[in-house]
């Protein structure tokens, strides 16, 4: 069965606003490396649309840095699934599903294949955590206590157990957790 | 000048109470739930010393 992966930047006090963290080539590195070993991609409505109004162009644009245009050559072609009741249409390489159905996601996750990436948002990745969908988080942990802003975790979710699996300390003090779910005793 | 230094228990999703089950939290005592082994133990000792 193939892994479906949450990956996100996170400061450390737990918010996961993006335009707060820390952009540098090293972490675009990071999540390039991630999303070859996946052949799909999962967003709610909000993330699907800062993403896309930006990487489509970012590859061939010879401002960015090198890092920034591989991420882009590298997250382009990849099929995307966003999860929209609004949308009327996408580009992208994406298809738009009108409801969040786990049913459908499990049966993804049998079918063969290389990894399923959820990209975001916050909303989205607690509705996945809630149905217990998630196999790996991969949180880039960025030193800042921000203070405000969009939490990831809220309050009044069921205990989750997880396994640290590796971690990896960027130069800009960003740290790359990787942890597996572990599944509670007698689920089995 | 002399450092002030917090130091938590915490989980990843920033929770810090009842980490030893002592307060009665119905969730309490997560952090003995794991081993941090002799390498863990030094680092709380090195951390008063």
């Amino acid at each position: 069965m193939r892994k479906l992966i949450f990956g996100h930047n996170i400061s450390l006090d737990g918010y996961i606003d993006h335009d707060a963290m820390i952009a540098d080539e090293e972490l675009h590195d990071v999540f390039s490396e991630l999303l070859r070993t996946a052949d799909m991609m999962l967003y709610g409505r909000v993330a699907y649309n800062l993403l896309a109004e930006f990487w489509p162009t970012a590859a061939g644009d010879t401002s960015l840095p090198a890092s920034m245009r591989e991420f882009a050559k590298v997250i382009n072609p990849l099929p995307k699934i966003v999860f929209s009741r609004t949308m009327e249409k996408a580009g992208w390489n994406t298809t738009i599903e009108r409801e969040f159905d786990p049913g459908r996601i499990r049966a993804l996750k049998m079918q063969p294949g290389k990894n399923i990436l959820l990209g975001g948002g916050a909303s989205m990745a607690r509705t996945f955590m809630k149905h217990g969908l998630i196999d790996e988080y991969r949180f880039l942990v960025h030193p800042i206590m921000l203070g405000q802003g969009k939490r990831l975790f809220d309050d009044g979710r069921a205990r989750e157990d997880l396994e640290l699996v590796s971690t990896r300390v960027l130069v800009s003090g960003v740290v790359a957790l990787v942890f597996h779910k572990v599944e509670p005793a007698g689920s089995r | 000048m002399r450092k002030l230094i917090v130091t938590e228990f915490i989980t990843l999703d920033g929770v810090v109470e009842d980490p030893g089950g002592a307060e009665g939290f119905e969730r309490g005592g997560w952090a003995f739930q794991f081993d941090r082994g002799p390498e863990g133990d030094k680092f709380k000792l090195d951390e008063i010393m």
